[in-house]
């Protein structure tokens, strides 16, 4: 994790180079996300009661390239993630968190001052962790996992910008559309120590439980709110 | 801001307005039927799921495997002599977007195969020959039909070592006087009309029924055991059977009388007649006969009856129609047979009551019994009155718990040295097991993180912490001696327990087996 985001933030250290020699107007932006992410595989009905989930996130963009006047292009650092709370099997309730930090490539056009429409493709992480909580009163723990994986994202959308102010602020909205692409995890769980009143510290050895893949690949819509400056 | 305008909610109603379906699956309880252990494996029965996990303990890792069964699985038994389980299931009636399925019986191997018969009616109890050969689907009389209509006298016979074919199994209803069947009793294979057969005793109210599993095909012999005038039910409850001589003593709970039929052989009226018919001969056994047991050599064959009612044992001579009354100091309502080893024919009975109606037990020398009468009763006084027994002749051991306040304590009989010794106990005797080779006895008291042995061998106990309380004891069968404590909990848990070494450092857990694969089951 450490290294991805080493690696995340050299890019846009690079970038931050890269855009000052091309000299382009109020080139960072950093936003908050709100969306929905719609997922495609059934692995996610074991933890929600729909395929739809609400979604947020953090993005830092830096145009760092122009190319035939009005076209930009930006690199991104987006983090967005989800909880899904649900259950299954009428015993256990479940609460499942997943994380995607992507890095990001969008290319921009200028139709208006205000108005761009773009593409964006990003590559990244994604990590999902669960925690399985019997319904029914007993002195059992919880059962908890975690597991990475790659994925990658394609989207298109609309950036509104509007006037200037504090000299070269701007506000800007966007909402933007796309697929999510993610590799199967293969969640284990196994009980989980940290549970209060669970099981002994010195509990007899058990073995993970493997849950089998879970696909968070699908689709995304997502509004943002930020600021360019 | 309008609330409705707020970008959270118009993220929301855009989630709401692209919902996908949920896989229905994950909706269905994971409740499963008591475990089934079977050699070395535990068997899982989720009704709602029409699935069976089991969990081979065989192997250095447990092996899980998820086995697909028929819909609404009802009973799960262990298939007796083999290493299997079997797996009653009741079908669907049908309803609105569910299509009728049929009932079904399934024999589930621990290595994940199963073998499916299909039923006719939604059976709702199972009965098997010791062989394991031999299944018998009835109802319950007590169990809910289900259906808008059945016919509680149907039943079926499974022939559990065939593929299913037109002719197996054999659905037939029998004859019935009003009753209906109660429970059904296989006997071992014996010489009748001179051809080796195995009988099912179908018990009614105040009837049974001989099924000739040799002859499916043949009709029932039913044999009433009360005049047609008399409309008591009698209950019979428990069947003996002499091999050698082609009889079966049956015994009833409402009666007073033993019932003995020897099966002689006869001329069949038509093709699907039975060549056999029963001649029923009835004896007083005292008041109340609660138990009974066959002994001597088949030229002189005996049965001996205890009597809690009339507080006596009688050895019942049924050819010459002779009782030898033997008058106890305690009342008995239970009969155990031993010898000098366990393939020594039996030279002594011992004879005890349960359910608090004694505090002492008889020694009876079966030896020249009639002429000796009750020199040979000799009674051993245990000072507290018996509550439950575990009874284990093969070791010569009997195990008596008894009831006090809130607490029980427990006794071992030694049967070769009659002697009787105590041992304390915070757990009733209740849920006890003896494992695999009969070596130890194991208690999971309910409520306990416990799990209390007695050694037989020098009647040592001990006992095991778990990591949460055990709600029953199971015993595996394979190469190593272990016992499975099972806990509560969805996710599928069991303490496994070396019996050769029964410490905590010998222990380990085996959990969420039931979750195993459940993020794949969706695509199922």
């Amino acid at each position: 994790m450490n290294t991805f985001v080493a690696v995340c933030a050299g890019v846009l250290l690079g970038a931050g180079t890269a855009g000052a020699q091309a000299r382009i107007d109020a080139p960072w932006r950093v936003g908050i996300s709100l969306g929905a992410r719609f997922h495609a595989d059934s692995s996610v009905d074991a933890f929600a009661s729909g395929r739809s989930q609400f979604a947020s996130g953090l993005s830092l963009s830096r145009d760092v390239a122009t190319f035939r006047e009005r076209g930009t292009v930006a690199v991104d650092l987006d983090w967005s993630m989800e909880t899904l709370d649900g259950g299954f099997g009428q015993a256990f309730h479940t609460r499942l968190s997943a994380h995607a930090l992507t890095a990001g490539l969008s290319v921009r056009w200028h139709v208006a001052r205000w108005f761009e429409p773009y593409a964006r493709a990003s590559v990244g992480a994604g990590y999902s962790d669960l925690a399985l909580t019997p319904q029914a009163s007993s002195n059992a723990s919880a059962l908890a996992g975690d597991a990475w994986t790659l994925l990658g994202t394609a989207g298109a959308g609309v950036q509104l910008t509007t006037g200037t102010f504090l000299r070269r602020a701007r506000f800007v909205f966007a909402v933007e559309a796309g697929g999510v692409f993610a590799m199967s995890q293969t969640m284990r769980v196994a009980p989980d120590a940290a549970h209060p009143g669970s099981t002994p510290a010195d509990a007899l050895p058990v073995g993970a439980t493997t849950l089998g893949g879970l696909n968070l690949g699908g689709g995304y819509f997502k509004m943002l709110v930020g600021l360019r400056f | 801001m309008n609330p409705i305008l707020r970008p959270q909610t118009l993220c929301f109603a855009l989630v709401l307005a692209a919902c996908g379906q949920r896989d229905p699956r994950y909706g269905l309880s994971m409740a499963t039927l008591p475990p089934v252990a079977a050699g070395s494996a535990l068997f899982y029965v989720q009704p709602a799921l029409d699935r069976a996990v089991v969990v081979d303990t065989g192997t250095t890792d447990p092996t899980v495997r998820s086995v697909a069964l028929g819909t609404g699985a009802a009973l799960a038994v262990p298939r007796a002599a083999h290493a299997e389980a079997l797996v009653l299931s009741r079908g669907e009636r049908g309803s609105d977007g569910v299509d009728p399925a049929p009932a079904s019986l399934a024999a589930v191997t621990a290595t994940g195969t199963a073998r499916r018969w299909t039923l006719d009616a939604p059976f709702t109890a199972l009965s098997q020959s010791d062989d394991g050969r031999w299944a018998l689907a009835t109802f319950d009389p007590h169990a809910v039909s289900e259906r808008l209509l059945f016919n509680p006298n149907e039943l079926a016979l499974v022939d559990l070592d065939a593929a299913p074919s037109a002719t197996n199994p054999v659905v037939r209803t029998v004859r019935s006087f009003g009753g209906v069947p109660q429970r059904v009793v296989f006997s071992p294979a014996m010489v009748v009309a001179g051809e080796r057969r195995v009988l099912a005793v179908v018990l009614s109210d105040a009837y049974v029924t001989l099924l000739d599993l040799a002859h499916p095909d043949r009709s029932e012999v039913t044999v009433r055991l009360t005049l047609p005038e008399d409309t008591r039910a009698i209950a019979p409850s428990q069947v003996l059977f002499d091999v050698e001589n082609a009889t079966i003593y049956l015994r009833a709970d409402a009666s007073n009388d033993l019932y003995v039929m020897r099966l002689v052989q006869v001329t069949p009226a038509s093709a699907t007649s039975e060549d056999f018919r029963p001649a029923l001969n009835q004896l007083a056994a005292g008041t109340h006969p609660s138990d009974m047991a066959l002994t001597g050599t088949a030229a002189a064959r005996r049965v001996l009856v205890v009597s809690p009612g009339s507080q006596d044992a009688r050895l019942l001579d049924t050819v010459a129609n002779t009782s030898t009354v033997l008058p106890l100091s305690a009342p008995a309502n239970h009969i155990l047979l031993f010898g000098a080893d366990a393939t020594a024919p039996a030279t002594t009975a011992l004879l005890y009551g349960t359910n608090g109606v004694a505090s002492a037990v008889s020694f009876v020398a079966l030896t020249d019994l009639a002429a000796r009468r009750s020199l040979n009763v000799e009674t051993l006084q245990l000072g507290r009155t018996i509550g439950d027994a575990l009874p284990l002749p093969e070791r010569k051991v009997v195990l008596f718990s008894h009831p006090s306040g809130t607490t029980g304590s427990l006794s071992l009989l030694d049967l070769s040295q009659r002697t009787a010794a105590p041992i304390y106990s915070e757990a009733s005797l209740g849920g006890a097991r003896f494992d695999g080779d009969r070596q130890t006895v194991w208690v999971a008291p309910d409520g306990l993180q416990r799990l209390g042995y007695i050694d037989l061998d020098g009647f040592r106990p001990g006992e095991v912490r778990l990591d949460a309380a055990a709600t029953d004891v199971v015993a595996l069968g394979g190469a190593a001696r272990r016992v499975a404590a099972l806990h509560a909990g969805a996710e599928g848990w069991f303490t496994l327990i070396d019996g050769a070494q029964p410490t905590r450092a010998h222990a380990r857990s085996v959990r969420g087996f039931l979750l195993e694969g459940l993020l794949d089951e969706g695509a199922q």
